[in-house]
């Protein structure tokens, strides 16, 4: 594959969007959007939507996130040419854009940081966070721990089962971790659970939310500090093959990821973009959570918006799943439902077996562990792939790193030793002998 | 009495007591003596809520309830059920539904106001649907007499009061406090704020949130039109049966008059 020598850190630091995704006054990104809350919450919505007018104004601000960006998490992160799996797999070349290299290993890092120095401004000293896979919530520990707020972090108390370790790391760095048990125990409760603690102590708290989704201006503002990745990335596509992607790839859960990304290229009418969502075991109700590429989400408003939800005729939310805890979410940024109701997105599905080998596919060619949820993006682009011909050219966001998952991957793998591993490590902790 | 009639006949000297039962919750016979009950003590407005799966403003108490009558499969239809039976039972209370905006947006504003009409509702309390989102459902109410029950917090400016109240039909829900339904209220600062609604409209102001007690009720009179007593009754069903309802709206209704 044909990469030029040009260093990329020549690539400048990423300037805010010149045009931001913005919605109506509304709140509304064409049909969808909103803020859809309760009374008490309307005045912190209020002055959360000010504070961010004010910022998008502000040079200084941009500067002090882009200092925090680069001093505290690494950025900016790279592009990764992945010559052996393009070779493996015939046809297009594949890149990534590394957002697995960030602090926390994730994209999250991005909007937390962004968000609390917002927070700092508005006067909060308390931030509160929902979290899925946990990624969003250690993100949001490091940050707390760092500007020195109080943190509280929701999380559906299936996802603490299956995200022990971001657990311990969130409660290691002094945040409290409440489980939630309501409901399917995943995402969405645990954002209800957050809005209930905001109605209660708006005065003090900022609510950090994690993804484009909720009510407006939460879409609006993640998307607008998610910018960096889709910035850097076409900058650095240009810098390293001279012209642009065909096709830019990304997993899609609430959506941050994929429209920090997207951005870079959505001005681009040739760069297809395509979004990824958990296809988890089947096409069932409650085997997965592809809510626009399996055509069974209907439009509807909770969680303080409006979206394509899975949900019932009568409009209860259904349960969702998907190997990826990060993609296992009911809803969808009202910002996706839109750029892909105008067709500027295209949506598929990746099911979980597709998924873990993508893993193993990345891991065993290139020596990069992605995170299961970055690993939709990679299984659509290994799709296409091999019926594309090696003039063009795919990247992928990687979103995440995987070292969270290996309890799932070695289970999804039948690794026994990975087993016996954690039985004796548990017994060593524990002190049980089996003398 | 009609729908549009919303004269409620209160006496300045006491306070009208409001109920409030999920649907067919925890049984469609429970539910049924539960608002008979209510009925009995004097309640002059009874809310029906329609389980919703993701019901934000409700504590855990109507959260895991909401979760259990979906399951139990209690749905839209068993809630209008309810409704047009308890309405004709009772004509001397006002029935109103409870539930959240999804609820209604998938049966579809128009159809929801119909059949709610039709079943002998006089309006519906929704606590996440801002007034700016308000205007079809609004509209479509306000020629069969159904109202919108606006909701209104007790961190709200003045502009905003002027808003919220200008336009407001059928009665107002002050929230009592921040926070979500069932926990306990300090109800000290609920005066001033009753006062900045009554300084703006001639509309019944229920005041609701941690409603919990006589001595709550007591707190109330001479400030509110109408207490709304909603977790503190599922509650007491749920530890004591038919029985410790019965009792709680006998103080209540003590309290109240």
């Amino acid at each position: 594959m044909s990469v030029k020598p040009t260093l990329l850190a020549t690539v400048p630091p990423p300037l805010p969007p010149e045009k931001p995704l913005l919605p109506d006054e509304r709140g509304y990104f064409g049909e969808f959007g909103g803020a859809y809350v309760p009374e008490i919450l309307r005045p912190n919505l209020q002055e959360l939507t000010a504070a961010f007018a004010a910022v998008r104004n502000d040079a200084n601000f941009w500067a002090e996130y882009w200092r925090e960006l680069t001093t505290f998490s690494g950025r900016p992160t790279p592009v990764t040419p992945l010559p052996n799996l393009s070779r493996h797999l015939g046809g297009a070349q594949i890149f990534l854009k590394r957002e697995d290299l960030g602090q926390t290993g994730a994209h999250k890092v991005n909007n937390v940081i962004g968000q609390g120095l917002l927070a700092r401004r508005i006067g909060k000293t308390r931030i509160i966070a929902e979290t899925g896979a946990g990624q969003h919530g250690v993100a949001t520990a490091t940050m707390a721990a760092r500007f020195g707020f109080e943190a509280v972090i929701y999380m559906g108390a299936e996802d603490v089962e299956r995200q022990r370790p971001n657990v311990f790391w969130m409660e290691q760095m002094g945040a409290k971790v409440v489980a939630v048990e309501a409901g399917a125990r995943t995402l969405k409760d645990a954002i209800n659970e957050a809005l209930r603690d905001w109605s209660a102590n708006f005065a003090t708290t900022h609510y950090l939310l994690g993804t484009a989704c909720g009510p407006h201006p939460f879409p609006a503002l993640v998307t607008w500090l998610q910018s960096v990745a889709g910035t850097e990335a076409r900058a650095q596509m240009l810098a390293l093959t001279g012209r642009l992607p065909d096709r830019v790839y990304a997993c899609i859960g609430g959506g941050s990821n994929s429209l920090g990304i997207f951005q870079g290229f959505l001005g681009d009418a040739d760069v297809t973009l395509i979004g990824a969502e958990a296809g988890g075991t089947g096409s069932g109700i409650g085997e997965h959570a592809s809510r626009i590429a399996g055509g069974q989400g209907t439009r509807g408003i909770a969680q303080g918006y409006e979206t394509i939800f899975l949900q019932t005729p009568e409009g209860q939310m259904v349960d969702t799943h998907s190997v990826a805890a990060g993609l296992d979410y009911v809803g969808v940024s009202p910002l996706i439902a839109h750029l892909a109701s105008q067709g500027q997105v295209q949506m598929v599905s990746a099911l979980d077996n597709e998924v873990v080998e993508a893993v193993k596919l990345l891991m065993r060619f290139e020596g990069i562990i992605p995170a299961l949820e970055s690993a939709h993006g990679l299984a659509a682009a290994f799709r296409d792939a091999p019926k594309l011909s090696p003039k063009d050219i795919l990247l992928v966001n990687l979103s995440g790193r995987g070292d969270k998952d290996i309890f799932t991957v070695a289970s999804a793998l039948g690794d026994t030793s990975w087993a016996q591993f954690l039985r004796q490590k548990a017994d060593s902790m524990l002190g049980v002998s089996h003398d | 009495m009609t729908n549009c009639d919303w004269n409620l006949h209160l006496s300045p000297s006491h306070i009208g007591l409001m109920g409030h039962v999920i649907a067919d919750y925890p049984s469609p016979d429970a539910v049924r003596a539960m608002i008979e009950t209510m009925v009995v003590a004097g309640a002059k407005v009874i809310e029906i809520q329609i389980p919703f799966s993701e019901p934000m403003a409700d504590g855990p108490l109507f959260l895991a309830a909401n979760h259990r009558a979906i399951a139990q499969g209690v749905d839209y239809k068993a809630a209008l059920q309810l409704m047009g039976e308890v309405s004709r039972t009772y004509p001397q209370v006002r029935f109103l539904f409870m539930s959240y905006l999804n609820v209604i947006f998938k049966r579809g504003y128009e159809s929801f106001v119909k059949d709610s009409v039709s079943h002998g509702a006089s309006g519906v309390i929704v606590p996440d649907l801002p007034v700016e989102y308000a205007a079809t459902i609004e509209t479509s109410g306000a020629s069969h007499g159904f109202a919108n029950v606006r909701v209104i917090a007790p961190n709200t400016n003045d502009q905003r009061l002027d808003e919220l109240t200008s336009g407001a039909a059928g009665l107002i829900y002050a929230v009592a406090r921040a926070g979500v339904t069932g926990a306990k209220s300090d109800f000290s600062s609920v005066k001033d704020f009753v006062a900045r609604l009554r300084q703006r409209t001639s509309v019944p102001i229920a005041v609701g949130f941690g409603v919990r007690s006589a001595a709550d009720i007591h707190q109330l009179r001479g400030i509110a039109d109408l207490a709304v007593i909603g977790s503190a009754s599922l509650q007491r069903y749920e530890e004591a049966g038919i029985e410790g309802v019965q009792a709680l709206w006998q103080e209540l209704a003590a309290a109240a008059v």
